[in-house]
């Protein structure tokens, strides 16, 4: 799945590459990169696949994997229980990181570039505390029913991450146009708002305590295909229309103005690329929860090894976001087995030393 | 340019210090105030504890017990006025028929009925520590939360006997309720109360004896799905589960846990306990048993999936016997009718 998201970035890339003829080696040089990521991902897709906390043999896992396909015999000796463990559970864990971190470093990359600011993350203008508020109304309600087989947090906190943005939106339009100050301090201040009663329904929720405070700090424990088949679509679509807007982002860069002279609309450019990318965020989450550092680390890491050009960062991030989850969540499971530690730990306990790293090691400005 | 810095080092520490002192002189007079009201209400209690105890001070030998947290403590007599700050041990209180000394409880305090006609005092981790103040009881049973709190320390900073009742085993939970019997001066009734639940104890070893250990059926408990949430060892759970003739499948780790869901399908459980939220009802339950991840385990393919009631489940108090009698009939139904 992940596989044509990235094929037709790939293709964009190409598609692309007819119409620039400025700089050819580092085409090509990204070019390149981008193929390697791709490969590297599906590897790190299989590897994640084939490891876990329980340890089922490399040939169990590929009889497994082989015998998924139709018209394919493969002699069963292997127990139900694990069968489910490689389809049922690790199969879609690894698919929806994947997907999680593709969309929160593509959306991330384009909330950098749409307000213009390197602090800028997916979660800048209100989508994570809406869907926080979302999820713990989602815990209080003492329903048991699912609808599709989705529980009523993925889908209160979805709600609560659209209409959040939504109502930011509103707030900070001005007129017909969009001021991006406006709009970052509409949502700093609604988030406030709505963390102060997310903390409110946390304290006094007694035993649900447990299952909203792991939502908050995002993972995927409980996995489901149904998961991946919803984030899916929604992801790759707008993950592909984020991409195409790639040389806007690029002009936007300079002046609003000046962008406008060069024949972009503006205003119509920035209501496309927040709604795309809060849809794709908002779809991230009501499944993974809230996984910080991936939507604002994933965008620099890649600009500082592949230059800030958005035609090569929006799908070299989403590569990178897609590998970087897939692996930071098989940390989560298999570091401390059978314990699991919640995801949003392990992604910056891991992944900040590493972009410290990078950061010291190239020793230019970023941004 | 060196000279400017450390001058500059110099006033923002001066700075940050000028900050501070509001904050840290603040706190001062706050307590202050906090322990002359205490004074008052103190003196005034006083007056009526003494008019009640020359009537019976003399008849009464003096009770010393040792509590949870290995503090001892004297008392002349039974105490006449309890503040509870756990469910577990509001159902000690009333297990040995004290409840009518009871001044405050929790929120959470449920069991039996009745206990919802005495006040509450707040919430289990947060209680309202002005209000157990003011009610100024003769004794807070106190639970091993509280003492990481912090709330046992400043309660009894502020001259109140906090008794802390946080036993580890059944044997400790016999022993605790002994205790509180003891002090609310109902001792032949905790004696009494206790011989039966040992007598319902041995009844269970007993019918379990010539177990051997294939005859032991693996058990999963789920104390929270999504993520999903397990009782390791030294939880009363654990102590259950053995005693009822099971195997913890999660014994290799310790308290309640957050576990890996491919952990719990790959141990392949015989048996999946899944605990009551909201009430009676289990939305755990509902997901397990419908769309599950467990579908190939032996307890989903034999029918093994029980509800059990987390009040009586998690409560290291009488009702634990019950959660061993229930433990026993779902591990061994042709042994326990």
């Amino acid at each position: 799945m992940l596989l044509v998201l990235s094929m037709e970035s790939a293709i964009i890339m190409t598609a692309e590459k007819k119409t620039d003829y400025t700089n050819p080696v580092k085409w090509k040089g990204r070019v390149l990169s981008a193929v390697f990521l791709l490969i590297l991902l599906l590897l790190v897709i299989f590897f994640a696949v084939s490891m876990g906390s329980s340890s089922i043999p490399f040939s169990t896992t590929i009889s497994i994997l082989l015998s998924q396909i139709p018209f394919l015999s493969i002699p069963e000796n292997w127990g139900g229980t694990t069968e489910t463990v490689i389809t049922g559970l690790r199969m879609p864990r690894v698919l929806l990181a994947g997907l999680t971190g593709a969309a929160l470093a593509v959306a991330g990359a384009t909330y950098q570039g749409l307000f213009r600011n390197p602090l800028a993350d997916p979660y800048l203008i209100g989508v994570s505390q809406g869907a926080g508020l979302g999820a713990v109304i989602g815990f209080l309600i003492p329903i048991s029913s699912s609808f599709w087989s989705l529980n009523l947090v993925s889908i209160f906190a979805f709600i609560g991450g659209l209409g959040a943005v939504f109502v930011v939106y509103s707030l900070g339009k001005v007129g017909k146009s969009l001021p991006m100050t406006t709009l970052i301090l509409a949502g700093v201040a609604l988030g406030a708002f709505l963390s102060a009663i997310t903390s409110y329904l946390l304290i006094t929720s007694g035993e649900s305590f447990r299952g909203m405070s792991s939502w908050l700090l995002g993972g995927f424990s409980s996995p489901k295909w149904i998961h991946v088949w919803i984030t899916l679509p929604v992801i790759t679509l707008g993950s592909l229309i984020i991409c195409l807007y790639g040389r806007s982002l690029n002009v936007m860069q300079f002046d609003e103005e000046q962008a406008q002279q060069l024949g972009i609309n503006v205003e119509q450019t920035k209501r496309i690329l927040l709604v795309v990318a809060t849809l794709i965020t908002a779809a991230a989450v009501s499944f993974g929860g809230i996984i910080g550092f991936v939507g604002i680390i994933i965008p620099h890491a890649v600009r500082l090894i592949w230059g800030p050009d958005f035609r090569f960062l929006l799908p070299l991030s989403i590569l990178c976001g897609s590998i970087f989850l897939i692996l930071a969540d098989l940390l989560a499971r298999t570091v401390m087995p059978p314990t699991e530690i919640p995801l949003g730990i392990v992604t910056a306990f891991f992944g900040a030393p590493f972009f410290l790293y990078l950061l010291k090691r190239k020793k230019k400005a970023v941004f | 340019m060196r000279k400017f810095r450390r001058f500059a080092a110099v006033i923002g520490l001066i700075f940050i210090l000028a900050l501070s002192t509001p904050f840290i002189s603040g706190c001062t007079p706050e307590v202050q105030t906090v322990t002359s009201t205490k004074t008052i209400v103190s003196t005034s209690a006083t007056t009526v504890t003494q008019t009640t105890t020359d009537t019976v001070t003399e008849t009464v030998q003096l009770i010393t017990i040792t509590d949870d947290a290995g503090m001892t403590y004297t008392f002349d007599g039974p105490v006449d006025t309890i503040i509870s700050l756990a469910p577990t041990i509001t159902e000690i209180v009333y297990f040995v028929e004290a409840g009518d000394k009871l001044i405050g409880r929790t929120d959470y305090c449920n069991y039996p009925e009745e206990v919802s006609e005495i006040g509450s005092i707040g919430g289990y981790y947060d209680p309202n520590k002005e209000k157990i103040l003011l009610l100024n009881p003769d004794i807070v049973l106190a639970d091993s939360i509280q003492c990481t709190t912090g709330d046992v320390e400043w309660l009894q900073s502020q001259g109140l006997t906090v008794i802390v009742i946080a036993p580890s085993d059944i044997e400790g939970v016999m022993r605790d309720i002994m205790l509180v019997g003891e002090l609310s001066g109902r001792y032949s009734v905790a004696a009494d109360a206790v011989a039966g639940l040992q007598d319902r104890i041995d009844a269970v070893r007993g019918a379990l004896g010539g177990l051997g250990e294939a005859e032991k059926p693996s058990v999963l408990h789920i104390t929270w799905f999504d993520p999903l949430w397990t009782t390791g060892k030294y939880t009363f759970l654990d102590i259950i589960i053995d005693m009822a003739g099971g195997v913890n499948v999660f014994d290799d780790v310790e308290w309640d846990v957050q576990v890996d869901l491919e952990q719990a399908v790959i141990r392949n459980p015989d048996v999946i306990t899944v605990v009551t939220d909201y009430g009676s009802e289990s939305s755990f339950y509902a997901v397990i048993a419908e769309d599950s991840p467990f579908n190939e385990t032996n307890a989903y393919l034999n029918e093994h999936i029980y509800i059990v009631d987390s009040d009586i489940v998690c409560r290291a108090g009488p009702r634990i016997v019950d959660a061993l009698e229930i433990y026993a009939g779902l591990l061994h139904p042709d042994l326990f009718s």
